[in-house]
């Protein structure tokens, strides 16, 4: 399992976990689509470790609203459903990890 | 895919372009106005070996023909930020993604001053380029602070994709940004402004902000005598790297920074 698209229903479900990371994209987003295949590379090779999922802040404006999600790609990681830091704009990987603090691998 | 992304269009990054362009290497310069040049607005040259007492406005438009006619390739955008990705290293600016084997950088001389509440809420309201997150706020009410040359069309775009925008000239008022979780209101001059969101529009940002990691120095990307950064692949010439603020040396070193980046290319 790679990377779970969330939906309004599925949002909070999901990020009530251990350690999720969450990337907040457009379509029309240059750098979210650059974004993608880092983090698709990281959702594997952090498997086990860290539930990694994406949100398209046009098909979900309410979550993102709620999120206060003003920029993309936002990048935000949480822990049993609270947050616990964000960043904006593309990641590598090193930065995903740093986000959601694990080390790089 | 580029061999060599420059970002910066004054003469340090066009003295790179053209070094590169000569020893065959496919360059991409990223840049805003030429207004928002030192050497546009330098007056006139009179330090500069071959073109005696010339407007600084001219001899720009010259060096940026010249780049054109060997070859570079120009994209007017943003730059928000850079990152090694193993092989290669990634430049986001505007709504594009670009990609190169190796990047100098040619920012110019840092803008140290951002306004009270403009970190707190950057991300979170604040934003630095339109033509990025502009299609969020379709419909809402944004502040554009124009600081760079460029500011009004890009707060032209935000309207044409159906933002509420209202103007600012950047250097005649006193700002300030304020909320809660993210960004409400903007004060100018005292006046409180509700707002969504504020587009902050500044002509560079410092290069430190754009590559995590960058080793700087008083605000200065700290470089080796071959123009090399901390980092792999990545290279720094002109004013960025600190004084002297002068037209020869920001030339001279774009020349070094694209020899060593062909050299790193090999």
């Amino acid at each position: 399992m790679s990377v779970i698209e969330l939906t309004e229903k599925s949002f909070d479900t999901a990020i009530n976990s251990p350690n999720v990371l969450v990337d907040f994209y457009a379509e029309w987003c240059g750098p979210c689509r650059a974004q993608a295949p880092v983090l698709e590379a990281f959702a594997e090779r952090y498997e086990g470790r860290v539930k990694v999922a994406k949100l398209d802040v046009d098909q979900v404006p309410s979550v993102a609203q709620r999120l206060g999600i003003m920029s993309v790609p936002t990048l935000v990681a949480f822990r049993e459903g609270k947050e616990t830091a964000r960043r904006t704009g593309v990641q590598s990987s090193e930065g995903l990890a740093a986000l959601v603090g694990q080390e790089p691998t | 895919m580029q061999d060599l992304i420059i970002i910066g269009g004054g003469p340090a990054g066009l003295s790179a372009a053209l070094t590169a362009r000569n020893r065959n290497k496919s360059v991409l310069v990223i840049t805003g106005s030429m207004a928002d040049s030192g050497l546009w607005k330098a007056g006139r040259i009179t330090n500069y070996p071959g073109t005696p007492d010339i407007p600084g406005k001219e001899l720009l438009e010259q060096m940026t023909q010249q780049a054109k006619d060997m070859g570079v390739v120009f994209l007017h955008a943003r730059v928000q930020n850079a990152m090694p990705m193993g092989e290669t290293i990634g430049v986001a600016a505007g709504s594009e993604f670009e990609e190169c084997r190796a990047l100098i950088l040619a920012t110019g001389i840092a803008q140290k001053s951002v306004f009270p509440g403009e970190k707190e809420f950057l991300g979170r309201g604040v934003s630095y380029c339109a033509t990025c997150d502009g299609m969020l706020y379709r419909g809402k009410r944004t502040a554009v602070i124009g600081l760079s040359a460029d500011a009004p069309e890009e707060a032209e775009f935000l309207r044409s994709i159906g933002c509420d925008v209202r103007y600012f000239e950047g250097k005649k008022q006193k700002f300030e940004i304020r909320g809660k979780q993210t960004a409400d209101t903007l004060v100018v001059d005292g006046e409180e402004i509700p707002v969504d969101a504020v587009f902050v529009l500044r002509s560079g940002v410092a290069a430190e902000a754009l590559l995590p990691g960058l080793a700087t120095d008083g605000g200065h990307v700290v470089v080796d005598a071959a123009q090399a950064t901390n980092i792999p692949g990545v290279f720094a010439a002109g004013d960025c790297t600190g004084a002297p603020y002068q037209l020869p040396a920001a030339v001279g070193e774009g020349n070094k920074a694209a020899l060593s980046a062909v050299k790193y290319l090999r």
